[in-house]
């Protein structure tokens, strides 16, 4: 009985100091998630509280030639995942294999990661316009066949947002690498050189494999911005175009929510990346376990 | 200031280890008593659980009479020298000691006249404005009694507060927090794990083991009648030697004692100080020979046949291990070790005799390892 | 969050150089490292180039692309964007945005960290981990609802629909960069301070908070950061043009401005939406660069 009571009055205790924070969580996050659920099995519209229409709207999504394109367009941003791995894989191999200014060249690289999704997609816009830098620079350096209109060719389009993600991203991913890289055990490195190993042997069987763990990091990182953040990219590199190539979910969702106003269907492709977004968070509630962290 | 005790305390911690298993404590008002042990005993369990920080898993906790088990720590008011110090690090040494002034609305005024007053008794007044990383270690732990004492708690509790200290400082502080508790007449619970520090500082030292008190006692008695094994192992440097012997009679009646195959007489005046002696007769005990137990004579002199192992010269004295074949449990060789003069003649590998001193043996259960003269204790 | 805590300092001391072979192999070898990091380098760097190039250039002159520095460089686009085009008016708005938000997160966050890890109470664990899996549902997930809860509450192109909505969304992520650094502080002080008759507010205020300020600054300026450069809550929740915030403001010139005119004129806009993460950056790099790494997505 009295522990009982002992235990509520803690529990309450406790409350008193998370309640501001949680309430707010409450209201901007959690209460939001069960809307979103919710609306999706409604044909809701801005105007209208619509009524129940069961799973409608995902078979109308998944009918959908739209929501197919843009889901492989996130797809094709997702490359952006195991290229910047790749890539920095290769820069951390480079950096640690000892030469002058290795701290400048990381920083150079991981400077884009600072500016803003739409900073840097502004910038973009003209670096990679018709007549804009990279084109001049192309025809400059005797490759003018190369040059074309990145952002308004329907077949290109796409790879050119790819390209903007993976410039952003690999700097990131470099100080990633690197960070844990600087934590590994020199001793094993120097043991397997006495070895008579080379410096990639070395570094490709006993630094790589521990690293695992960050890569898988860097890799839900990864995911999580292909299926949550590339809406500011898209807005502002394509609006979706040309002819609706570029169409992403987030951008989807975005235009069937503010432009034709349809809350259920756009509830019901959150809903989409809702599901993405639980993976990535029961990843991380369990990394966090492991990490006795909770 | 107030009585304090602890009347079967038990604490289990969650996830197994049973840090106190039965204490019973009872510190009069004004009175400074010495919790020893090993580390690892639950000496700090048990000031935890008096100061409120920690919740008994049985058993009670009293102040002044009064069961303070629901009381959080405030409420006690309880002052706790912790071993770490735990100044607080971002506040300077004057906001360190009014802090818990602070934390109970005392007036300003009264505040800077306490702590100022504090700061003089414990010449703390150069270091008022500096913040505890900029201290030495002797000035922390000044702070950190500082702290306890300008609150004027109902008792104090130091959690080996000279652990961190080196040597020479140490044992200045032993006097001064001897002194400081007289002059305040301070009901205090001090805990070491050093037990030269227990006995020159206690009136009164409870010894702990695995969660117990073994004894209770001021440090002659600990010394001269130990409770048990662990007692006599634990009290005095170097602490008892333990050895094995049967208790039998000698042809006159006289208890004796045999010890390496050598029957010892233990005098007309043991049975008297020791009467439940004469009920252990014919049976195995365990003899405990203090440092100043037994006196050397040549090999082949009465006594215990010995071998001389080693002889550590400590300036003014020297210590001597001599081992005795069969004097340990199942026949097995035994070491005493003892103290004497510089000038004693002992060279390792010499052969000696040791002739113990009866009147300063004390005699152990086998099986339990308790005192034979003395009531169990609980 | 599977961040290792051990290489937590920020970014690592630079590499040891390794002994290479010597002779002409390793001064070759040393020849292509160098070769292929400048070459990256290069890459990363040159739209930020090209980006400051052109925002010194005189936009009636422009002609589509710039490649070196131009020989007369003028104010004359910064002037503009910031008087005629408002962002003057982006600029306090985004400073706003970003500030207000990351206060209320990292005072709201703080108080949450404490209780998590001073307190024990049915159910912590469980809270927490709602915490850190929150920490992963983004923005877009939840803006269909939130623009209609804001609507509901009369808060659309008032100032508290966006600022609370970036702050409830850095929230999950403030806990737990606090909570990580207050778990990691000596439990004995928050005991002598019980013992010494200091209430959980005392030991919140005058303890906690002090020793935890290096957290709190990083929490405080990485949630700044990400308020600044998000584009989405306020697109949505502050679509007022006295509420437009630097990002909203580019992306909406942007795309329409994009002709090669005012090309000087939006990288200047850029130059000066960048800028205060640049001195941020500049200021301090290792609370910045820690604080993003844990932030990882946003
Ligand atoms: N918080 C705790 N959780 C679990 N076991 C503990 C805890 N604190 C102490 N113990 C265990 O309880 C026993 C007594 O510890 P303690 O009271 O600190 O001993 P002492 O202060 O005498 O060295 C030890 O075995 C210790 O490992
Ligand atoms: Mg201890």
């Amino acid at each position: 009985m009295r522990a009982a009571a002992a235990a509520t009055a803690r529990a309450a205790r406790g409350a008193g100091w998370l309640a501001p924070g949680l309430a707010l969580v409450g209201l901007i996050v959690a209460y939001p998630l069960v809307r979103v659920v919710e609306w999706s099995l409604t044909d809701r519209t801005t105007f209208l509280d619509g009524s129940f229409v069961g799973l409608d709207n995902y078979r109308q999504l998944l009918s959908d030639e739209l929501f197919w394109r843009a889901f492989t367009n996130n797809l094709i941003l997702l490359l952006s995942v195991p290229l910047s791995i790749a890539i920095a894989l290769v820069v951390t191999g480079v950096l640690y294999r000892g030469l002058r200014g290795g701290r400048l060249y990381e920083l150079a690289i991981f400077v884009p990661f600072l500016p803003a999704v739409a900073s840097i997609a502004v910038v973009f816009l003209y670096v990679l316009s018709a007549g804009g830098p990279l084109n001049e620079l192309l025809r400059g350096a005797g490759a003018g066949a190369l040059a074309q209109p990145w952002l308004t060719d329907a077949d290109v389009a796409i790879w050119s947002v790819l390209g903007v993600v993976l410039w952003k991203r690999i700097g990131f991913t470099v100080l990633l690498l690197t960070a844990r890289m600087a934590s590994i055990d020199r001793t094993l490195l120097d043991a397997a050189a006495v070895d008579g190993a080379g410096w990639w042997r070395t570094y490709w069987q006993v630094a790589v494999p521990g690293m695992r763990g960050i890569i898988a990091f860097a890799a839900v990182l990864g995911f999580i911005e292909a299926f949550s953040w590339t809406f500011a990219y898209v807005v502002i590199l394509t609006r979706g175009g040309p002819d609706r190539a570029t169409y992403t979910l987030e951008y989807l969702l975005y235009r069937l929510q503010f432009d034709e106003q349809l809350v259920g269907l756009a509830s019901a492709v959150a809903v989409f990346l809702l599901v993405a977004a639980l993976a990535v968070a029961a990843y991380r509630v369990h990394s966090a376990r492991r990490e006795a962290l909770l | 200031m107030a009585s304090l005790a602890l009347i079967g305390a038990r604490k289990a911690y969650p996830g197994g280890a049973e840090a106190l298993r039965g204490v019973d404590l009872a510190v009069a008002d004004g009175e400074l008593m010495v919790l020893v042990g090993p580390s690892g005993c639950g000496k700090t369990t048990a000031l935890r659980a008096i100061a409120g920080l920690e919740r008994l898993t049985d058993g009670t906790v009293e102040i002044d009479g009064e069961d303070v088990g629901a009381l959080e720590p405030a409420a006690r008011d309880v002052a706790m020298v912790f071993q770490s110090y735990a100044l607080y690090p971002s506040m300077t040494v004057a906001r360190n000691l009014s802090f818990g002034l602070r934390a109970r609305g005392v007036a300003r005024a009264e505040r800077d006249r306490r702590v100022r007053e504090i700061a003089r008794l414990l010449e703390l007044e150069e270091l008022l404005d500096r913040r505890p990383r900029q201290l030495s270690g002797g000035q922390r732990q000044r702070v950190a009694m500082g702290r306890a004492i300008v609150r004027e708690p109902r008792a104090f509790l130091m959690d080996e507060p000279l652990s961190n200290l080196d040597a020479r400082l140490r044992v200045q502080m032993r006097g001064e927090i001897v002194r400081l508790q007289a002059r305040l007449g301070a009901t205090m619970v001090y805990v070491t794990h050093d037990q030269v520090e227990a006995l020159t500082m206690g009136r009164r030292v409870a010894v702990m083991d695995a969660g117990r008190i073994r004894q209770c006692d001021t440090p002659a008695a600990l010394y001269e009648r130990p409770a048990d094994t662990f007692v006599a192992r634990f009290i005095g440097s170097p602490p008892a030697s333990l050895l094995r012997g049967r208790l039998g009679e000698g042809r006159d009646g006289e208890l004796e004692c045999v010890i390496g195959g050598v029957a010892v007489a233990l005098g007309a005046g043991a049975e008297a100080a020791r009467p439940a002696l004469r009920a252990a007769v014919g049976g195995e005990l365990v003899v405990g020979v203090p440092a100043d137990g037994f006196a050397l004579a040549p090999g082949g002199a009465a006594g215990i046949p010995g071998t001389v192992a080693l002889a550590e010269l400590l300036g003014a004295e020297t210590l001597v291990h001599v081992e005795l074949a069969g004097a340990g449990e199942g026949g097995a060789a035994a070491t005493v070790v003892g103290r004497f003069g510089r000038g004693v003649a002992a060279v390792p590998g010499d052969p000696v005799a040791v002739a113990l001193v009866p009147d300063r043996l004390d005699y152990f259960d086998p099986e339990t390892g308790l005192a034979l003269d003395r009531p169990a204790v609980a | 969050m599977s961040w290792p805590p051990d290489s937590a300092g920020g970014t690592p001391e630079p590499p040891a150089p390794r002994r290479r072979p010597h002779g002409w192999r390793g001064a070759l070898g040393a020849v292509a490292d160098h070769g292929f990091l400048i070459a990256l380098a290069a890459v990363c760097l040159l739209p930020l180039y090209v980006m400051l190039i052109a925002s010194f250039e005189r936009a009636a002159d422009f002609d589509g692309a710039a490649l070196l520095p131009t020989l007369s460089p003028t104010f004359e686009n910064y002037r503009t964007v910031w008087t005629e085009l408002g962002f003057d008016r982006m600029f306090v708005n985004s400073a706003v945005l970003s500030l207000s938000a990351a206060a209320i997160a990292t005072a709201l966050a703080a108080g949450a960290a404490f209780g998590f890890t001073r307190l024990r109470f049915a159910g912590r664990g469980l809270l927490l981990a709602g915490v850190v899996a929150t920490m992963a549902i983004p923005a877009i997930v939840v803006i269909v609802p939130l623009s209609v809860l804001m609507t509901d509450l009369g808060l659309v192109d008032r100032l508290p629909s966006a600022i609370l909505a970036e702050a409830g969304l850095l929230l999950p992520f403030a806990i737990f960069l606090l909570h990580t650094y207050m778990r990691e502080l000596p439990s004995e002080l928050f005991e002598a301070a019980e013992v010494d008759g200091a209430s959980r507010w005392r030991q919140f205020r005058e303890i906690a908070l002090p020793l935890a300020r290096p957290a709190l600054a990083t929490t405080f300026l990485v949630s700044a950061i990400y308020a600044w450069n998000d584009l989405l809550i306020p697109l949505v929740l502050w679509q007022a043009e006295q509420l437009t915030t630097l990002m909203v403001g580019l992306a909406l010139l942007g795309p329409s401005r994009a002709g090669t005119q005012n090309v000087p004129l939006l990288m200047a806009g850029v130059t000066i939406s960048i800028l205060p993460l640049a001195v941020a950056f500049a200021v301090a790099r290792r609370a910045v660069v820690r604080g993003l790494v844990e932030g990882g997505e946003r």
